[in-house]
Formats: C-alpha cells, structure tokens, sequence
C-alpha cells in the first residue's frame, strides 16, 4: 500500500510508525481488563478505514475458502484483523513484561529435531504471530534466529521493527531484508552451512524478489524460490513451522515434517519445483485450518492485486 | 502448557481460590475475568453518559444514538486513558507513583472514575442503581479481600 507523500501524515498511514508507537504505549499504560474492548475498537477502526487491507483479507479468503459469499468473508476479514491485532499486542506485551505465553506444540517431534538441526530452514507464513514465535523458539532452546523480512515502506517503522525485535528475542533473532539481492543469498547460504537457523515467510512474494508460479487452491499464485534454492544448495531441511494463537495468551507451535531437496539428474528448477509443491501443499492445509490468523495482507492472486 | 487451576488477579476471587486451597498469586491471564470487568467497566461509563446525553430524548432517538454513543465513548477513552498518564507523569514528576507502573497507576484513576459514575447510576433508581450498586459492592468487597490477604501474607503465610 502507497503512504501518503507528506512526512506529517506518512506517521498515521496504516503501516507508518504512529500505530506502532502508540501500540507500545498502550500496551505500557491500559490496565489489562479494558485491552479486549479497546482492541476490538481499534480492529473495527482499521476494518472500516484501511480499505486497502480489507480488501486484501477479503481476495485472500476467498482464495482460501471458494465458495462462501462475499458478505460472509468480511466478517471473516473482521476477525482475521482482530486476531492479527491481538498477536501484535501480544508481541508488544512480551517485549516490554517477558511474560512467559502458555503454549502448546503440535509436531513435537520435528521442533525437537529443529532444536538440534546443524543448519536448517524454517518456512512459514504471515499467519499468528512470527515475531513472538521467534523469540520464543530462541529463547526455549537457546538459539539464534536469523528472520528474513520484506522490507517496511516507512524508514522510521522499519527501525521501530528492528528494535522492537531485538529486544522482543533478547538479542537472539538477527533480521535480514528480502531486498538486499545477491549479497543477502549469499549471506543466508554461508549462516546455515555455519549451522544456524534461518526463518523465511513462503506465502507471498515482494517485487524483485526470486519467484515461481505455483499451485495453491486451484490457482496460480507466485511464491518465493529462494528459501527452496538455499534447502537444494546448502542441502539443509526445511521446516514449515507457524505460531498461531489458540486463545487468550495462549499460543500453539504447528511444526510439520521437514521438507528435504535432493539434488537429482533434473534441473535445478524441477528440483526445486518439487520442495515448492510439498510446501503448497503444507501451506494450503494449514491456511484451510488457521485462515482467521492469515495475515498476509495484501492480494497474492496477481488477478486480485491488479484489481 | 494450559493451567487446570483457575488464576485471577483481583483481590476477591484470590481470597476464594486460597480458601479453597488454590494458587491466590496474582495474574492477567484470565479470560473470563479480564472481560467481565472490563465489560462491567466500559458499561458503566455507557449508562452513565447515556443517562446524562440521552435520557431527554424520545425511545427511538435514544435507539439510534446507541451507536454514535459507543463510538464516542471509546474516543472519549482514549482521551482519558492519555490524561491519565500525563497526571501519572505529574504526579511522578512531583515524587509520587515512583514504584507503581504506568497500568497499576492508570488502574487506580480508572477504578475511581468508574466508582464516581456507580454512586451517579445508584441515586438514578431503577435498574440502574442496582447496577451502580453491584459496582460498589464489588469493589467494597474486592477492598476487604485485599486488605485480608495482605494480613495473611504479613503474618507469614504465603500466597499459594
């Protein structure tokens, strides 16, 4: 979404850093009892004035969910934004208290392995809450995270990012963005063949940035190759991975089987086609099941996006 | 992992759950409690400017206000909420709230304000001094509870 040209006004853009600071102050200064109806106040204010958002959530769960009427995808589109403001609330309240969230994990197995992985990718989608996941996943098994992230349009949200997810991972989540080009692949190529973790969103792609058409839902929808050809050169599993809220400061880890890429006698888009298409079909099962914390607000049909 | 136990902040139902042997430390993460005060504290203030702004009009202008009101209501909360914390602010300024953080401090003001509009809806009559009543006795009682369970902890016992 555009911001508006004036400096002034860019603060109060629905991605310009006004929001985000007064979400910090908020979340320091309203007792915890009047955050629900202030919240959901403040969900109904973006619903009706962020337009753009809206109409995305909209597009977006009419992909997800063919079928049910428009009528009935706005309130979806209403729930979905109160869901996506109680996981920046709850992000902002880890970062400011460090109280621990109850969770619970499904996939245990696969986040035990991942806990030990000498090198390895996690891909997930802007669904639940990515940054507080981070942080949480650094902080129980006392591991750094190198996040990449699609850059912030506004410089001043994107330092506020950068801080907030320093302090949010304690130091241990590193933030790289999608558009540093050749210089970031060979980074993240060099950070996990040294052992680490890198954590990728797969759901949707940035201009400029590697992609390949694939099929989610039926249709043709662009996504990302990078995190795919990092797996297939670096031979390191993915694991699609997504931290999605289950109630009230209550969280649940959904780790799914890892995703290896083989290099075989075909060429290295088929290879990779092969990860991409495992990986559409992770993403289409849990979209179908978590589509109320679907965040990724903007159209990914390129129909949609053109509209 | 999910608590079987349930947990509350305020003073009341933690004096409960300790007489019944439960954990009577304070936390925020009670759903049920967190909405109902926050409900019955958004609902207060909601009578008590309807009362003031609409209680002169006619049943069907009263009807299609509701709506406007709300909305007024939680930008008059925003308001509030902002006031309180530059008086939070002043009063730190001038040696006072040193220890207290910004949300207890806000807590406190809010709970008087709210207090003030109960004592309003209880010499209103009707329906309404019941609910302004309820209010009064809940925090009377939430008082007591927390004046008994700091005598609890002084006298050596522990919160659990």
């Amino acid at each position: 979404m555009s911001l508006p040209a004036s400096s002034s006004l860019r603060r109060f853009a629905t991605r310009g850093i006004f929001w985000r600071e007064y979400l910090d102050w908020a979340v320091r200064n309203v007792p915890f009892y009047l955050q629900p109806i202030l919240i959901f106040c403040m969900s109904a204010f973006f619903f009706f004035f962020a337009g753009s958002v809206r109409r995305a959530a909209v597009a977006n769960l009419s992909l997800a969910l063919p079928g049910s009427s428009s009528w009935m995808n706005h309130l979806r589109a209403f729930r979905t934004l109160l869901n996506f403001a109680w996981t920046i609330r709850d992000a902002a309240h880890f970062r400011f208290a460090k109280n621990e969230f109850a969770y619970e994990i499904e996939g245990a197995e696969y986040l035990d392995q991942l806990a030990v992985a000498r090198g390895a990718i996690v891909l997930t989608a802007h669904m639940g809450s990515y940054d507080l996941g981070a942080a949480i996943f650094a902080q129980k098994f006392q591991r750094e995270i190198r996040m990449v992230r699609a850059p912030e349009a506004d410089a001043d949200t994107a330092r506020h990012v950068q801080t907030s997810l320093g302090e949010t991972g304690d130091g241990a989540v590193k933030v790289s963005y999608s558009t540093s080009g050749a210089l970031l692949s060979f980074d993240l190529l060099s950070a996990v063949r040294d052992g680490e973790i890198v954590s990728i969103q797969g759901d949707r792609v940035i201009p400029g940035v590697a992609s390949a058409e694939m099929e989610l839902f039926g249709e043709r929808v662009p996504l990302p190759t990078g995190p795919f050809t990092l797996a297939l050169v670096a031979q390191v599993p993915i694991y699609p991975l997504f931290f999605v809220r289950a109630g009230y400061r209550r969280y649940r880890i959904v780790t799914r089987a890892p995703i290896w890429l083989r290099r075989t006698e075909r060429t290295r888009d088929e290879d990779v086609a092969t990860g991409m298409a495992t990986w559409c079909d992770v993403l289409e099962a849990t979209i179908t099941e978590y589509w109320h914390q679907w965040f990724a607000l903007v159209p990914i049909l390129p129909a949609h996006a053109k509209r | 992992m999910p608590n079987a136990e349930p947990t509350f902040y305020f003073s009341l139902p933690r004096l409960v759950v300790r007489a019944r042997g439960g954990n009577a430390t304070p936390v925020e993460t009670n759903w049920l409690e967190t909405n109902i005060v926050g409900a019955a504290v958004f609902g207060i203030a909601f009578l008590f400017a309807a009362r003031w702004l609409l209680a002169s009009l006619a049943g069907w202008q009263q009807l299609l206000l509701l709506l406007p009101l709300a909305i007024l209501l939680w930008l008059g909360w925003l308001a509030v909420l902002y006031l309180n914390a530059l008086l939070v602010r002043l009063a730190r300024a001038l040696g006072g709230l040193r220890r207290t953080p910004d949300d207890r401090a806000q807590s406190f003001l809010i709970g008087l304000m709210t207090t003030v509009f109960a004592f309003d809806l209880l010499r209103s009559g009707g329906w309404l001094a019941f609910i302004g009543g309820l209010w009064v006795a809940a925090v009377l009682l939430n008082l007591l509870a927390a004046a008994v369970l700091a005598f609890l902890l002084r006298h050596g016992s522990s919160p659990a």
